[in-house]
């Protein structure tokens, strides 16, 4: 551990290692917010590994229930000795973030417990909103803006963060013979499940993963559409969506082919710095 | 022909030469084995070995005595007595495993939401009696913070996308 990281806070640490991407954007909310962020995000990289923690469903709904307790303690005033919730405590008591918004997360991430594929794109985007796009929202709230235009930029750029991540991620979760992508869609296409699952690329496949970027493109798009409306103190939370373009431009560039991408992009402080500078997203 | 085709390979010994040649080219090779146990095998991430009771980076123990464990446990190999502590948190006084019971199955470690138990890397923990087999908490910190490196790593390598 280099004397930078011994600076950081258990939460901030958990971030730099488990959500690296976020760890970066978070580093441009103000001072006095950044510890709120640093603990709302080491929250969902806790609960947002439970599929991959644990192998049957029931254990995955136990640490789930946990969490759900653990979030009912802070609000009725007692709390868990962990650092994570204790975080969350100070996030929640100091910028009054709303309860039903963590309900939805971790309802959300409940249904990661069936590893049934979404019915349709609609499916899948509700899931990627109710996840990343439920937390941007969240770090909205944080940085004082609780409705209008910039918690539903939030959101589109959180929903199109987490379309981006799961289609980066088809290899990883067809090696546990998961799928993410939508199932009207396979369904169309006709991709043959079990190649996907023994990880051989298809041209049906990638059919299916650009309509899924499409639509993170659309949403991205819609996001900044909404610029005009989003104050700039609020900017510093949207700062996923330039992250989001990299990644995007690599699924392009591997021809939707989610098993051509590369395997670990590179994190880029330089475009956060610039985007942060010139107050855009 | 095949009669004299034998015969003649026979005499010449090309087979021979040929087994000589195969065998001088692994000669030359990379070992395929390990010098075990000063070298060991490559582990997968998700090996379940001996079980560890893990700390935070300040020193404080993670388990909160949820006794979630206890109750997944198949073997029921877990015993897990709590009390409050004088500053008032809820930790164990007391957290056996009775290894000659554990089966090893990780649900301890898929059930704890704190990661506070974890089975760890280590494989090498046979003993010369049974009753050294009876891990109490002390024994289970012990091994904890002699593999969190370790262990922080195999979790954080399990689940790379958010």
């Amino acid at each position: 551990m280099s004397n930078g990281e011994a600076a950081l806070s258990y939460c901030a640490r958990e971030v730099h290692t488990h959500d690296h991407d976020r760890y970066l954007t978070a580093l441009f909310v103000p001072a006095d917010r950044r510890e709120a962020v640093f603990a709302l995000y080491a929250f969902n990289a806790e609960v947002a590994r439970t599929r991959e923690a644990v192998s049957e469903p029931i254990l995955g709904q136990i640490r789930l229930q946990w969490w759900r307790e653990a979030l009912g303690g802070i609000y009725e005033g007692t709390v868990r000795e962990h650092p994570v919730v204790e975080g969350l405590n100070d996030a929640i008591q100091g910028h009054g973030l709303e309860r039903e918004r963590f309900e939805t997360l971790l309802d959300a991430r409940t249904d990661d417990l069936d590893d049934a594929p979404p019915a349709d794109l609609a499916a899948l985007e509700a899931y990627a909103g109710a996840t990343s796009g439920t937390l941007s929202a969240m770090v909205m709230a944080i940085l004082g803006f609780t409705d209008g235009a910039p918690v539903r930029a939030a959101h589109m750029v959180g929903t199109a963060w987490a379309l981006i991540g799961l289609m980066r991620a088809v290899g990883f979760h067809a090696q546990s013979q998961r799928l993410y992508l939508p199932d009207d869609l396979l369904h169309d296409h006709s991709v043959d499940r079990r190649a996907l699952f023994e990880l051989k690329p298809s041209p049906a496949l990638n059919q299916v993963v650009r309509d899924v970027a499409q639509r993170a493109a659309e949403l991205l798009a819609e996001a900044r559409s909404l610029k005009g409306e989003v104050p700039r103190a609020a900017r510093c939370g949207l700062l996923l969506a330039p992250l989001a373009d990299r990644h995007l431009r690599d699924v392009v560039r591997a021809d939707y082919d989610p098993f051509a991408l590369p395997a670990g992009a590179p994190a880029q402080p330089l475009r956060l710095t610039w985007a942060s500078l010139r107050k855009t997203y | 022909m095949a009669f004299l085709d034998r015969t003649a390979r026979g005499l010449l010994m090309t087979e021979i030469v040929r087994g000589m040649w195969l065998t001088l080219r692994y000669f030359f090779k990379g070992k395929v084995t390990v010098n075990y146990p000063y070298e060991k095998g490559p582990l997968s991430p998700r090996f379940r070995g001996e079980h560890v009771l893990r700390r935070y980076p300040n020193g404080e123990e993670r388990c909160i005595a949820c006794k979630l464990c206890e109750a997944i446990c198949p073997a029921q190999a877990i015993t897990i007595e709590a009390e409050p502590r004088e500053d008032g948190s809820r930790r164990t006084t007391r957290y056996d495993i009775d290894m000659t019971k554990c089966i090893y199955c990780g649900y301890c470690q898929e059930a704890c939401p704190v990661d506070a138990i974890v089975e760890g890397p280590n494989f090498e923990f046979a003993t010369e009696t049974r009753e050294e087999l009876m891990y109490n908490k002390d024994k289970l910190l012990e091994n904890g913070d002699r593999w969190e490196a370790e262990v922080a790593a195999a979790l954080a390598a399990d689940a790379p996308y958010r």
